[in-house]
C-alpha cells in the first residue's frame, strides 16, 4: 500500500484506490467523493456526522468507541461492492 | 494499493488511542469491499475470521448495490426499486441488520415547503416497502434531506433524476 497526501480537490486523485477524507469541510469532501463515483475507489470519512459528504463509510466517533455508517447510495454509485457482513462488526472500543 | 490521507492535526494521545482500533475497523472495510487485506495482525484477522469473511478471490454471496430513484414529484416506489428494497430486505434478514436511517432527497425544482413534503414522503414509503417485505417498523428512522445535498448537476434532466432518491444508511448499531 502506498500512501499519499494530496490537496482537497478531486484532480489529485487519480490512480488511488481508497481516499480517506480527513476534517475538511463539507464542500470539499463532496468534491472528493464526486470526483471519484463510479470509479472503484472505497472512500471513508472521518468527519461527517451528517453523512452530507457522500462518502460510502463515515467513521462516527462516539465516548470511548468508535463505529461507522454505512451509506447504500453512495455504495451503489461507487462501482465497488461491500458485503453488508462489515455491519456485524462490533461497536470497537478504547 | 494506493490510499490517500487527508488527516487533521491531532494531538499525539488522540492518535495513539484510535490508531489500532482504526487499522482492525479498516481492515474489517477493505475486506467488504473486496480490496487486499495484507499484513494483518492476529487481532485484525481474528476480526475478519469473526465476520466470515473469505479469501480474496471468491466471489461474494452478498452485496450491497441499491439505487432508489423516483419519477418527476413522485413518491412511488417504481418496480425496479421494489425489487431492490425486496432484495435488501432479504439481505439485511441474512446478516441480522434490523434497522437503518432513510433519508428522503429531491432535485431542485418546486417550492421548498413542497420539496419538504415530497422527500418525507419518499423516505416514507420506503420505510413502508421495507416494512411490507417484512422489516420492524420501530428500527427504521426517516428524514428529509431536500434539495440541500445534491448526488448530481441539478442544471440536467439526468442530474435531476439522479437527485429525486432515497439513501439508506446502516451502522452495526443496526445488527443484532
Amino acid at each position: 500500500m502506498q500512501r499519499s497526501n494530496v490537496a482537497a480537490q478531486g484532480s489529485a486523485l487519480g490512480g488511488c484506490d481508497i481516499v480517506y477524507i480527513g476534517s475538511v469541510p463539507v464542500a470539499a469532501q463532496r468534491q472528493l467523493t464526486a470526483a471519484t463515483r463510479g470509479k472503484g475507489v472505497l472512500t471513508i470519512a472521518e468527519a461527517d456526522p451528517g453523512n452530507a459528504g457522500e462518502a460510502m463509510f463515515a467513521l462516527a466517533y462516539l465516548p470511548q468507541s468508535l463505529s461507522f455508517r454505512l451509506n447504500i447510495d453512495a455504495v451503489s454509485r461507487s462501482g465497488l461492492r461491500v458485503d453488508p457482513r462489515v455491519l456485524r462488526i462490533a461497536k470497537v472500543r478504547y | 494499493m494506493v490510499g490517500t490521507s487527508l488527516s487533521p492535526p491531532q494531538t499525539l494521545r488522540d492518535l495513539l488511542a484510535k490508531v489500532h482500533l482504526r487499522l482492525i475497523v479498516f481492515a474489517v472495510i477493505l475486506a467488504a469491499a473486496g480490496l487486499t487485506v495484507s499484513g494483518v495482525t492476529a487481532q485484525q484477522e481474528a476480526a475478519l475470521t469473526a465476520l466470515d469473511f473469505k479469501p480474496v478471490g471468491e466471489n461474494y454471496e452478498l452485496g450491497l448495490n441499491e439505487r432508489l430513484l423516483f419519477d418527476i414529484d413522485s413518491s412511488t416506489i417504481a418496480g425496479s426499486a421494489q425489487a431492490s428494497l425486496t432484495h435488501l430486505t432479504e439481505m439485511f434478514g441474512q446478516v441480522g441488520i434490523h434497522g437503518a436511517a432513510i433519508e428522503g432527497h429531491t432535485d431542485s425544482t418546486g417550492t421548498a415547503q413542497h420539496n419538504k413534503d415530497l422527500r418525507l414522503r419518499r423516505a416514507d414509503a420506503v420505510k413502508a416497502t421495507l416494512v411490507q417485505t417484512g422489516m420492524v417498523a420501530a428500527g427504521l428512522r426517516t428524514s428529509g434531506k431536500g434539495e440541500g445535498q445534491p448526488i448530481a448537476d441539478n442544471r440536467t434532466a439526468e442530474g435531476r433524476s439522479q437527485n429525486r432518491r432515497v439513501v439508506i444508511i446502516v451502522t452495526p448499531e443496526d445488527a443484532s
